[in-house]
């Protein structure tokens, strides 16, 4: 069956016609070549008056996994209401990321001994392909293997049977090194601070997994929550852990909870010109930004230090702490951001700071890294604050004032344009990630896309899409919900690695440590799709990117 | 449960695990009825029937794998049934606490790597998960000291005294005979202690003996089943828990475990969460998943009053009895024993079995690991291979309700 969406306004730097009214051609889930004889279509829809964009793209939103079910347990929701205050079930997170057109989500932070618990919380979000990222550098047999100082070829194989055995996408570093001190009581560990026990240090850490990264050739670089998240002067530390990747991909996650100096009132200022900075002299360096919202949430991390650490801000006064499988550990505490509080502003200026002062739209990513920032559903609004210069100057009076005062946001008038918002939300996500048929709506492509009609502002226009495509199902008609389930798939990288090697160098420890064979952490391709990927919601089947 | 084996270097003993053997050598008895196997079209029109619209209809979940969930939650979104998982006041007095005040959790490997004080708290623990004694409390008292700080590490059991049939089965180092009535009194005066020594009352000699143990540890952990508390009093025992763990993490490492046995009850709460928001019990009217306050109170004698059609699910074999609920249909497991008093057997259909004739995934009882249950080859002679999956025929039940709504709209 051909579909013709005819009189689309193209958003899409990578297509020969962005910027023009053209039509778009999709068959069996694919955009296809413009055909000759009008005669073949099957169906058309008009587009008129709307801008096309492909389907959104999120590279780091806890909507999968474990720890996110347990904040669904501390924080449940109102099933009545969209007002974020809690998590959604993966229903309604998949309901509500099709309404702004998004048509692929990344959970970020997957272990290894759960891996099939995130794949299957995936897989039950409708009308979203997926894929996670596997954290890593906290597992007790690759401290002990680093501390070791392991050959490369003993530590490609670890991470290479880590990522096929979990079927990730990437490869995530949680503060390196520190959650496992944490276990043995070390509160504390800073990017060349040595660990208790193994004696490594966070620096080393991601220097030799960036390497290891680099060396598997997977689609995209380490993935890093670095050292002393949420702690004042921390862009020090944050700048040394981007160093430790000597030149070498690396990319940054939420960065703004990273970026924080020790000059300012009450003792904490904005660290975002410093890191931008870096970032702009640095091509090897992305990020994504994790802004907050102000209004309540739910923060969860594997980061099981530093959610201790913020257990006594938590609001609602409860949280949960939990070591995890000798792999890492999660934390779960609600958080309210107050735009009258000195520190939950200063956090809010420097997200935007962020992602104003970073040139290179392919570097930089818009994210609340949810829910910790706030709810991915404030993106319209987060879009119009990077758009519209005037409403950001006018949101910016609204905060506590010296953070207002202080902030960059004052001089900056920069305003990102449609097609740098198609980048960072699009295109760049999917570059990033490996994945080069999604994130344009070029011939090839998967058929994802979102039909916008511009309503007074940037945030209603992205709020409610007209018209959203995914894999060549129309997912949201006019406005509305067609109740169609589309064919999604689980990414995830295919990696070439030793497994002799790891069988008689690395397989025993990580027995010893979990108490059982390592084959009973293997998914197969066919469990993916025959048992993860239900099989009466969807026909798609996994797709390893090469 | 099968588990693929890759031939590791696990020692014998851990690879049996006597629930397991007990199921393998469970055979029905004289008084059982063999079911026959009926066409999954049968089976589906009989449920249909019962869950057709208009009729109060509610879906118990006893232990199941996670596709199973999926399936009875897409039955019950067109039926607008309610879904409950059987037996869960355990985990319902634990969620309240968790919900309530802050948690500090831990989960199995970390307890057998990290903990050098493991207390056991009731009984529960040595019965419903026999593995845990042998396999991690008994080997942490042998186990290297992990830092130079470190003392040698020290299980010890509050409860009934630990008795091995055998010379070498896992004695704690120190045993607490406290009477069970006694308990939430000395858990209290322990975290007085623990909080402010200066103005609490007097130890007796255990509790003195525990409070230097726990005081000592680098990394200690209080470990129960989860069934071992269920009520109000319980509730407030895992508090006085709690709260010692809270204390003690100012200045060292503990933690809680509080392991469930029950896999399949796991695997359903999970499930359940994920795909409507709610954990153990989950109505659907129509548009929204939402749990009935009036709910969290019912006794068997309540659920079976207040639906007219109750549809018991199981697919993980178990050597638990099933529940007296009067269900109009059971879906069990291949092997599970029915006995005699309970439905005609036109009301009763074996499944597949998961991890016998079909495979499943499940969630480990500390929640910090998901497994899949893989059935053996297909088309392996011994076994039965004609048995409909539980998934199947829900599946088929919803496809038929879905065709009648439809026709009935026309």
């Amino acid at each position: 069956m051909l579909l013709e969406f005819e009189n689309a306004t193209i958003v899409d730097p990578l297509h020969p016609r962005n910027g023009q009214r053209s039509s778009l051609f999709v068959r069996n889930g694919r955009f296809v070549e413009e055909t000759s004889n009008p005669s073949h279509v099957d169906r058309r829809v008009d587009l008129l008056g709307r801008r096309v964009l492909a389907g959104g793209i999120d590279i780091h939103t806890h909507i999968g996994g474990g720890k996110v079910n347990l904040a669904r347990l501390l924080m449940p929701c109102d099933p009545r209401s969209d007002r974020q205050n809690a998590l959604w079930s993966t229903v309604r997170t998949g309901e509500l990321y099709n309404r702004m057109g998004y048509t692929a989500c990344f959970e970020p932070a997957m272990l290894l001994s759960s891996a099939r618990h995130t794949h299957l919380e995936l897989a039950d979000t409708p009308n979203l392909d997926s894929g996670a990222y596997v954290v890593v550098g906290n597992e007790e047999w690759l401290l002990k293997a680093l501390g070791n100082d392991c050959e490369d070829g003993l530590l490609d194989a670890l991470l290479g049977w880590t990522v096929t055995a979990s079927r990730a996408l990437a490869i995530k570093v949680v503060n390196p090194g520190g959650i496992s001190a944490f276990k043995f009581n070390q509160r504390t560990l800073d990017v060349d601070q040595r660990h208790v026990f193994y004696g490594v240090r966070p620096r080393d850490v991601v220097r030799r997994l960036s390497a290891a990264v680099q060396r598997l050739n997977l689609p995209h670089p380490l993935h890093v929550h670095a050292s002393n998240l949420g702690v004042p002067g921390n862009v020090q530390a944050t700048l040394a852990t981007l160093d430790a990747a000597e030149g070498l991909p690396i990319h940054l996650a939420h960065a703004q909870f990273n970026c924080y100096s020790s000059s300012g009132p009450y003792g904490m200022g904005s660290g975002a010109k410093q890191l931008a900075e870096y970032v702009n002299a640095h091509p090897n360096v992305s990020l994504d930004v994790g802004q907050i919202v102000f209004g309540q949430t739910v923060t969860i991390s594997a980061d099981a230090a530093a959610q201790y650490r913020n257990r006594i801000h938590a609001k609602p006064n409860r949280w949960v702490v939990s070591d995890i499988e000798c792999q890492a550990g999660c934390g779960v505490v609600p958080m309210r951001y107050q735009d009258r509080q000195y520190v939950h502003s200063l956090q809010w200026t420097i997200g935007l700071e962020l992602m104003l002062l970073v040139d290179d739209p392919w570097r930089v990513f818009l994210t609340t890294d949810h829910p910790n920032g706030g709810p991915f559903t404030a993106y319209p609004h987060l879009l119009r604050l990077l758009m519209d210069a005037g409403f950001r100057k006018s949101v910016l009076e609204t905060i506590h004032p010296k953070a207002a005062q202080n902030s960059l946001l004052q001089e900056i008038s920069r305003e990102y344009s449609l097609d740098e918002v198609a980048i960072i939300t699009r295109a760049a996500p999917a570059r990033i990630l490996g994945q080069s048929d999604r994130g344009t709506l070029r011939a090839g492509a998967i058929a994802d896309f979102a039909a916008y009609q511009f309503d007074d502002n940037w945030e209603n226009t992205f709020a409610n899409a007209a018209y959203v495509m995914k894999a060549g199902t129309l997912v949201i008609q006019e406005g509305k919900p067609t109740n169609a389930r589309a064919a999604c798939q689980t990414v995830w990288a295919d990696v070439n690695f030793d497994s002799q090697r790891f069988a008689n160098m690395a397989a025993a420890d990580i027995e010893q440590a979990l108490l059982m064979p390592v084959a009973s952490l293997e998914i197969s391709p066919q469990e993916m799709s025959e048992l993860v990927r239900y099989r009466s919601h969807t026909t798609g089947t996994g797709t390893p990117v090469p | 449960m099968g588990h693929t084996n890759s031939g590791s270097s696990l020692p014998d003993w851990a690879a049996v695990c006597p629930r397991r053997m007990a199921w393998i050598e469970s055979k029905p008895s004289h008084a059982d009825r063999q079911l026959p196997i009926r066409p999954v079209q049968e089976t589906a029109q009989h449920l249909a029937e019962k869950f057709s619209l208009g009729k109060k209809s509610l879906i118990w979940l006893d232990a199941v794998d996670v596709n199973t969930v999926r399936a009875a939650v897409r039955l019950a979104e067109i039926a607008q049934a309610t879904i409950h998982v059987g037996q869960s006041t355990g985990s319902e007095c634990l969620h309240r606490v968790i919900t309530s005040e802050g948690w500090l959790g831990t989960t199995l490997a970390e307890v057998a790597a990290h903990a050098d004080v493991i207390v056991t708290v009731g009984n529960g623990i040595l019965t419903e998960a026999p593995l845990f004694a042998s396999r991690i409390a008994q080997p942490a008292l042998r186990r290297p000291n992990t830092t130079a700080a470190d003392k040698a590490a020290r299980w010890i059991h509050l409860g009934s005294a630990v008795q091995g049939a055998i010379a070498d089965s896992p004695r704690p180092s120190l045993q607490l005979t406290w009477q069970r009535a006694e308990w939430y009194a000395k858990l209290t005066g322990l975290l007085l202690h623990v909080r402010d020594e200066r103005i609490a009352p007097a130890l007796d000699v255990e509790s003195r003996m525990l409070l230097d143990h726990l005081r000592s540890a680098r990394y200690a952990v209080w470990v129960w089943d989860a069934d071992e508390f269920c009520s109000d009093i319980d509730e407030l025992i895992i508090r006085r828990l709690l709260g010692v763990a809270r204390e003690l993490s100012k200045t060292a490492r503990c933690s809680l475990l509080a392991l469930d046995s029950r896999v399949g009850r796991v695997t359903a709460e999970e499930s359940l969460l994920w795909l409507t928001g709610r954990s153990t019990t989950a109505m659907y009217d129509g548009t929204f998943w939402t749990t009935p306050s009036h709910m969290a109170t019912y006794s068997l004698e309540d659920w079976r009053r207040d639906f007219d059609c109750i549809l018991l699910l199981r697919t993980l074999p178990s050597v638990q009895s099933l529940p007296s609920l009067a269900a109009s249909h059971w879906l069990v497991p291949s092997g599970q024993m029915i006995g005699s008093g309970l439905p005609e057997g036109r009301n009763a259909t074996h499944v597949a079995s998961v991890g016998c004739e079909c495979s499943g995934h499940v969630i480990r009882g500390d929640r910090g690991t998901s497994l899949c249950c893989h059935s053996p080859r297909v088309g392996d002679p011994q076994l039965p291979t004609s048995l409909p999956t539980a998934e199947a025929i829900l599946n088929t039940v919803h496809d038929m309700l879905r065709t009648q709504s439809e026709s009935h709209v026309a």
